[in-house]
């Protein structure tokens, strides 16, 4: 197997006025296609930063990204939107669904932004048939529980078919039943469609459910 | 396309304040611009001749009593004779390339216009009847060409017109004003009904010349005129005030030959009973007029309300785009984060202004148009003399309100534009990271 994410030494350090905050201290770590692989650590400890930077929606101080070969160093806005339109799927903690639009319209988002994306709204509909909710189609995102909301946010990251999948704590929101359902459609995305997942958690159980655990402490890796 | 229409669909409670807000500022520009696009318009209407080079020198005549008054030249034909001496002078200045006899500046001086009503002998428009303008003008004077008027196609040239001995039943005319009458056809030749005042007397009067149409004083809109030869020390036996008005050569500036004007040549113009009085560009007689009618105050108080409703606009709008899109940081985060430039966030958000403002205009625009049918729009300076003979854009109703409705449309949009431009490019440059922390 191949790397599809690969980050070398990189660090991540916050300035503001008087203070300087490392995030991440020269942190080396490769996921291979096809894996499920959660990060663990306690708050503050630079995980979310960590998938921030893999997500190419915030840039290291210092090392090198690659994602599926490429280096990003020194790409352009343009071509790294294009990236993570194309090959990253995003699933966050309090899904970020936007309140005023329709689950279908909600999960469109990344083939509007998409150059020559065709069928949005059937692609759409498939997307939210395969996380089970189908028969929900014209509803708002406050008409939905937190586990339903989760689906569709999962739906919104697949929709473009992107190779990654990244879910900073997916069922931190949630209760232990929704959690494990959440968890199961990730293990599905992951076993039948072949997504690579890379998930931020605190919760031990779900992470011991993935192939692989990456431990962080103080913005470093540990074993 | 879709998404600007989705998001303004979906979020239409949020934007209904702000859509009644649009239609009320439609409608209030309207009110605040109309007259001011009025202004403008009459203010930069071509006068129909060329004042750019004219400089108006205006004679007293000495009373009585004065020391230097010689009753040996105080009749007509002294009067008549010192006159041409003056003009004699005036055109041997080496700055004037012409000069004529103005009277009492009849293209600006209501005082010796009068009113005719004219009918026409064409069976077609028989029933027309016209209140016009009257230019008196002094034969042998050199008057058109001085004044800078042009012959319309196939009339004599301006030159000609001056030196044409018109009698009492010939006028000159405007093409404007001859085409109200014989739309299709030459006027030259043609004859008018000519209806007294007291509408006993009726005679007919041939037109022997048409110029191309000018405006009496810049502050009206009409290029309806008709010119008449009268010799002024006939009919102004009591006359005390009476001007010449000279044409600069080209490349001389008014500014400087009115300046330069001093004691010598002030001498050389005391001539019999009559004495240099003021001397003055065109351009300040016409500024003079607008002034004395209070059109110039009134034009600028206009605008001075109508920056200051355009700031209050623009900060207003700002302010509502501001706060609207304040709301929406956390949105523009989850775009970003799957694959929107920072040039199509700023995109969706002016289209969604854009569409909401035309929106709202359209139905702004349409109120005022009810508003409009029972009211009228703004026709700026209108007194009698400017009656039935108006005839541009702003005495046109569907004109009127479409090229306000323009104006209307294009300082909203501009606004609009603005008021979203500055909170979409703060918002379109915050790091994805941080909007999506935003809740």
């Amino acid at each position: 197997m191949s790397s599809i994410i690969k980050l070398q030494n990189i660090s991540k350090i916050y300035q503001t006025k008087n203070i300087e905050t490392s995030a991440l201290d020269d942190v080396s770590l490769e996921i291979e296609e096809g894996e499920f692989v959660s990060i663990m650590g306690p708050s503050g400890c630079g995980k979310s930063t960590m998938l921030n930077i893999m997500g190419l929606l915030d840039k290291p101080t210092s090392g090198t990204v690659e994602i599926k070969g490429k280096n990003v160093d020194g790409m352009s806005d343009k071509a790294l939107a294009r990236l993570r339109n194309e090959t990253l799927g995003f699933v966050f903690q309090s899904f970020h669904l936007i309140n005023t639009l329709n689950i279908v319209d909600n999960v469109m988002i990344p083939l509007v932004y998409r150059h020559g994306a065709k069928d949005k709204s059937r692609l759409a509909r498939e997307a939210l048939e395969r996380v089970g909710l189908s028969h929900r189609l014209g509803h708002m995102p406050s008409q939905l529980s937190g586990g339903q909301a989760q689906r569709v946010a999962i739906a919104r990251a697949i929709v473009g078919n992107p190779s990654i999948i990244l879910a900073d704590e997916p069922c931190g929101n949630l209760d232990s039943k929704m959690g494990a359902e959440i968890m199961d459609l990730l293990h599905h995305l992951n076993k039948d469609l072949g997504k690579t997942i890379v998930m931020v958690t605190h919760n031990a159980d779900q992470a011991r459910q993935t192939d692989r655990i990456i431990n962080f402490f103080d913005g470093r890796r540990v074993k | 396309m879709k998404i600007i229409f989705k998001n303004l669909w979906h979020r239409r409670a949020q934007n209904g304040w702000l859509f009644a807000e649009l239609i009320i500022v439609t409608f209030l520009a309207w009110e605040i611009i109309d007259p001011v696009a009025v202004s403008i318009s009459d203010r930069n209407e071509p006068l129909g001749y060329d004042a750019d080079r004219l400089v108006n020198l205006s004679f007293i005549s000495l009373p009585e009593n004065a020391a230097e008054y010689k009753a040996e030249e105080a009749d007509s034909a002294s009067n008549v004779a010192n006159s041409a001496k003056i003009a004699r002078y005036l055109e041997s200045l080496p700055e004037v390339e012409s000069a004529c006899f103005a009277g009492s500046n009849p293209i600006l001086n209501s005082s010796s216009n009068y009113w005719d009503q004219l009918r026409s002998g064409n069976p077609a428009v028989d029933t027309l009847v016209k209140n016009i303008i009257s230019v008196q003008y002094e034969p042998d004077s050199k008057f058109f060409e001085t004044m800078g008027i042009e012959s319309a196609p196939g009339s004599p040239s301006p030159e000609e017109l001056s030196r044409l001995n018109i009698g009492p039943r010939e006028i000159i005319v405007t093409e404007d004003y001859a085409r109200l009458f014989w739309p299709d056809e030459n006027a030259l030749g043609k004859k008018f009904i000519t209806v007294s005042r007291d509408g006993k007397d009726t005679t007919y009067t041939t037109i022997v010349g048409v110029v191309k149409g000018l405006r009496y004083q810049s502050i009206l809109r009409s290029r309806c005129l008709i010119f008449k030869q009268d010799r002024y020390f006939d009919y102004n036996t009591d006359f005390d005030e009476f001007a010449y008005t000279v044409r600069l050569a080209p490349g001389v500036d008014p500014k400087q030959f009115v300046a330069d004007f001093g004691p010598e040549r002030r001498n050389k113009l005391s001539i019999g009973n009559f004495r240099l009085n003021k001397i003055a560009e065109q351009q300040a007689l016409i500024d003079n007029v607008e002034f004395t009618y209070g059109i110039a105050s009134n034009r600028k108080i206009k605008m001075i309300l109508c920056s200051f409703f355009l700031i209050n606009l623009i900060l207003g709008t700002v302010g509502c785009f501001w706060l609207q899109t304040r709301r929406r940081v956390s949105e523009t985060g989850v775009l970003r984060s799957f694959g929107a430039l920072k040039s199509q966030i700023i995109k969706m958000l002016i289209g969604e202004s854009v569409v909401l403002a035309t929106t709202a205009f359209i139905i702004g625009d349409l109120l005022y148009l009810q508003y409009a049918l029972k009211e009228g729009f703004d026709l700026g300076f209108v007194n009698n003399m400017s009656l039935n003979v108006i005839d541009n854009w702003v005495s046109n109703f569907w004109e009127h309100f479409g090229i306000v409705s323009l104006i209307v449309y294009a300082l909203i949009i501009i606004c609009v534009i603005i008021g979203t431009l500055l909170p979409a490019l703060k918002l379109s440059r915050i790091n994805p990271v941080d909007a999506l922390r935003d809740e």
